[in-house]
């Protein structure tokens, strides 16, 4: 007899979800996947609009990392139009997009995935949400929220508005720094770093004891990919940089700069889904990964004290390259340390103070930017006409390259939590976790223009023995 | 408590450049110089939070999906609002659970009366243009209703 479960919890997410698994007739899984079936819209919306609009634009794409699409955006039209952003332009993007991350992150590793890790996997879905964390540590929480509201301040002060940035432009970036609000930004930047011996050791705390009441997630959660990040002189770098590609065994097969993109990063259509996978071409095609851990895997330091510190005890807990699907929270929270440090150079380097703008013409023609998105690696291609007009538009964002990976994690959380099972609660927690672990952005997957719920199914056989809601 | 000593804010929630979801923007503009604090949100949730000041009164203005005819509006107390988020997506957190986490965290600032105008959209997949023509019809009076929940 075949067995179908359906679990249908219909939620406030962006991106219309639902994930299948799919067992034989003796029980064993068939298969499992992350189907999204929102339309894929954005890039043809674009098709038609004055250049200089894609940073305000494609910002809208999505609330949460909108400050990503903005400088990606930024990039490409200065590769489009021929210009380099001055260096102090580069830093104040990059600087904005410090405080997005501490922002992302944040809201990621304790709104989303606190819940799974101060609750534990088993505990009540009606208390296993954010209230509940609250309600369980609501000092951590305060902290963490704090910690987000700062990262918010960072970006809406350099950004001109917090969940939608405005300031960078082809060419530059129209905030100006002046003393004040320099000396606001390092404020919030102590305040940050004096947050961090609280923060740190409560979330690795929550995350090893997830990992002792599940140690199935240590041994049997492994996913072992190539992988795709940016670097800058070997260390990581989110805006600008050659992407670097490593294999399972973390060495370096091939760097390249972001023009390149399509000669490597294959997109393809799967018939039950409308967000497209990519792989890596390059002898044969790879499922990779990118997002915080496969930056981790592809950079050699980070280049400040702190994170690196705990880059070392991460490797030693994790491994190098590691590719333990549960320990993308820990490298979240290594990348927020970073990102407080980074913030913290970028405000006391002097070249913060110069030039911020260089004039931009579009004579026609492409232009490919890169950043690396909270989720990881986020490429914008514009064709552009010589009246400045977009003609053509590709977006490729980072859940979909983690396509192929998340649905092995599903199948890897299927295998420890579904089969044979029969608590639906913790096998419907653990599926959800496994797709957690990588924040999937399913608007911006899609580039969709709207807002879905979330179904999941299991058959068995092709028949649907069991449906599951929430 | 006396009406005057009472301080409303006005959060209005939506993104602008989306058909029935920009009703909140719409109606933030056309509430400029009302007795009450205006602010802005793109996304709602969490964000709303750092906003608020110790007002005694939140009305939270967004485009909601309930089931009813569009362009209907909803005047509810955040109490009675569904809850129960479980995302697996960043984007999961509603209204009723930043007001709770809200009530936990930071009593000293959250209002004593918080209402929902919630405007029944039908169209979020295409651009400001393809607002529905009940939603659009609905803004004046949306308006009228929250100046007089002031």
């Amino acid at each position: 007899m075949k067995k179908t479960i359906r679990i249908d919890p219909v939620t406030r997410i962006e991106g219309h979800a639902k994930v299948f698994i799919n067992l034989n007739d003796d029980g064993t899984l068939e298969n499992a996947g992350l189907v999204v079936n929102e339309l894929r819209g954005f890039e043809k919306i674009l098709i038609g609009m004055e250049a200089d609009r894609m940073p305000h634009i494609t910002a809208r794409i999505c609330g949460v990392c909108p400050t990503a699409h903005h400088i990606a955006a930024s990039n490409a039209l200065d590769n489009a139009a021929g210009v380099k952003a001055p260096p102090a332009a580069m830093l104040l993007r990059e600087l904005m997009y410090m405080g997005h991350i501490i922002h992302s992150h944040s809201l990621s590793i304790f709104v989303l995935q606190g819940p799974d890790l101060v609750m534990g996997l088993d505990a009540d879905p009606a208390v296993r949400n954010v209230v509940g964390i609250v309600q369980a540590n609501p000092e951590l929480a305060r902290i963490a929220l704090r910690l987000r509201t700062i990262g918010q301040k960072i970006n809406e002060m350099v950004g001109g508005r917090g969940t939608h940035p405005v300031t960078s432009v082809a060419g530059g970036i129209t905030f100006v720094l002046d003393q004040e609000k320099k000396k606001i930004i390092q404020e919030w930047i102590d305040e940050a770093r004096a947050m961090l011996p609280a923060v740190v050791p409560a979330v690795k705390g929550l995350l090893l004891n997830a990992l002792d009441k599940h140690p199935a997630m240590l041994h049997d959660w492994v996913a072992p990919s190539w992988g795709l990040g940016t670097v800058l002189d070997d260390r990581v770098s989110l805006i600008e940089g050659k992407l670097r590609a490593i294999d399972e065994t973390g060495a370096t097969r091939i760097e390249f700069g972001v023009e390149d993109y399509d000669k490597y990063l294959v997109e393809s259509v799967v018939e039950w889904s409308y967000m497209k996978k990519v792989h890596f071409n390059m002898n044969g095609m790879h499922e990779y990964r990118v997002g915080p851990m496969a930056r981790m895997n592809a950079m050699r330091r980070f280049g400040t004290e702190m994170a690196d510190t705990e880059y070392a005890e991460f490797v030693k807990l994790g491994g190098s390259p590691c590719h333990l699907t549960v320990f993308q929270t820990y490298a979240k929270l290594v990348e927020t340390i970073w990102a407080i440090e980074r913030a913290d150079e970028i405000i006391n380097n002097a070249a913060v103070w110069g030039e911020t703008r260089v004039p931009v013409t579009f004579k026609g023609g492409r232009g490919v930017g890169h950043v690396e998105a909270p989720r990881g690696t986020l490429i914008h291609d514009y064709e552009i006409d010589d009246r400045g007009i977009i003609r053509a538009a590709n977006l490729i964002v980072a859940t979909q390259q983690n396509y192929a990976i998340i649905n092995r994690s599903i199948e890897q959380a299927a295998q420890s939590h579904v089969i044979g099972k029969t608590d639906d609660a913790t096998l419907l927690n653990a599926v959800e976790f496994s797709i957690r672990c990588y924040d999937p952005c399913l608007s911006c997957a899609t580039h969709a223009v709207g807002r879905m719920p979330l179904e999941i199914a299991i058959t068995r056989g092709g028949e649907t023995v069991k449906t599951i809601r929430r | 408590m006396p009406t005057s000593n009472r301080r409303t804010i006005i959060i209005c929630i939506g993104n602008e450049l989306i058909a029935d979801d920009a009703v909140g923007f719409e109606i933030y503009h056309q509430l400029a110089g009302c007795n009450a604090r205006l602010e802005y949100c793109g996304v709602g949730g969490i964000d709303m939070l750092p906003l608020l000041e110790g007002e005694t009164d939140l009305i939270v203005v967004d485009a909601v999906q309930l089931g009813a005819a569009p362009g209907t509006i909803h005047v509810i107390p955040w109490n009675l609002l569904p809850g129960g988020s479980n995302a697996i997506s960043a984007h999961g957190l509603g209204l009723r659970e930043t007001i709770e986490i809200g009530n936990l965290l930071y009593p000293q600032v959250m209002p004593e009366h918080i209402t929902l105008v919630g405007i029944e959209g039908r169209c979020f997949n295409r651009t400001r243009e393809y607002m529905t023509g009940d939603v659009q019809d609905a803004i004046c009076t949306a308006v009228n209703t929250i100046r007089e929940l002031i």
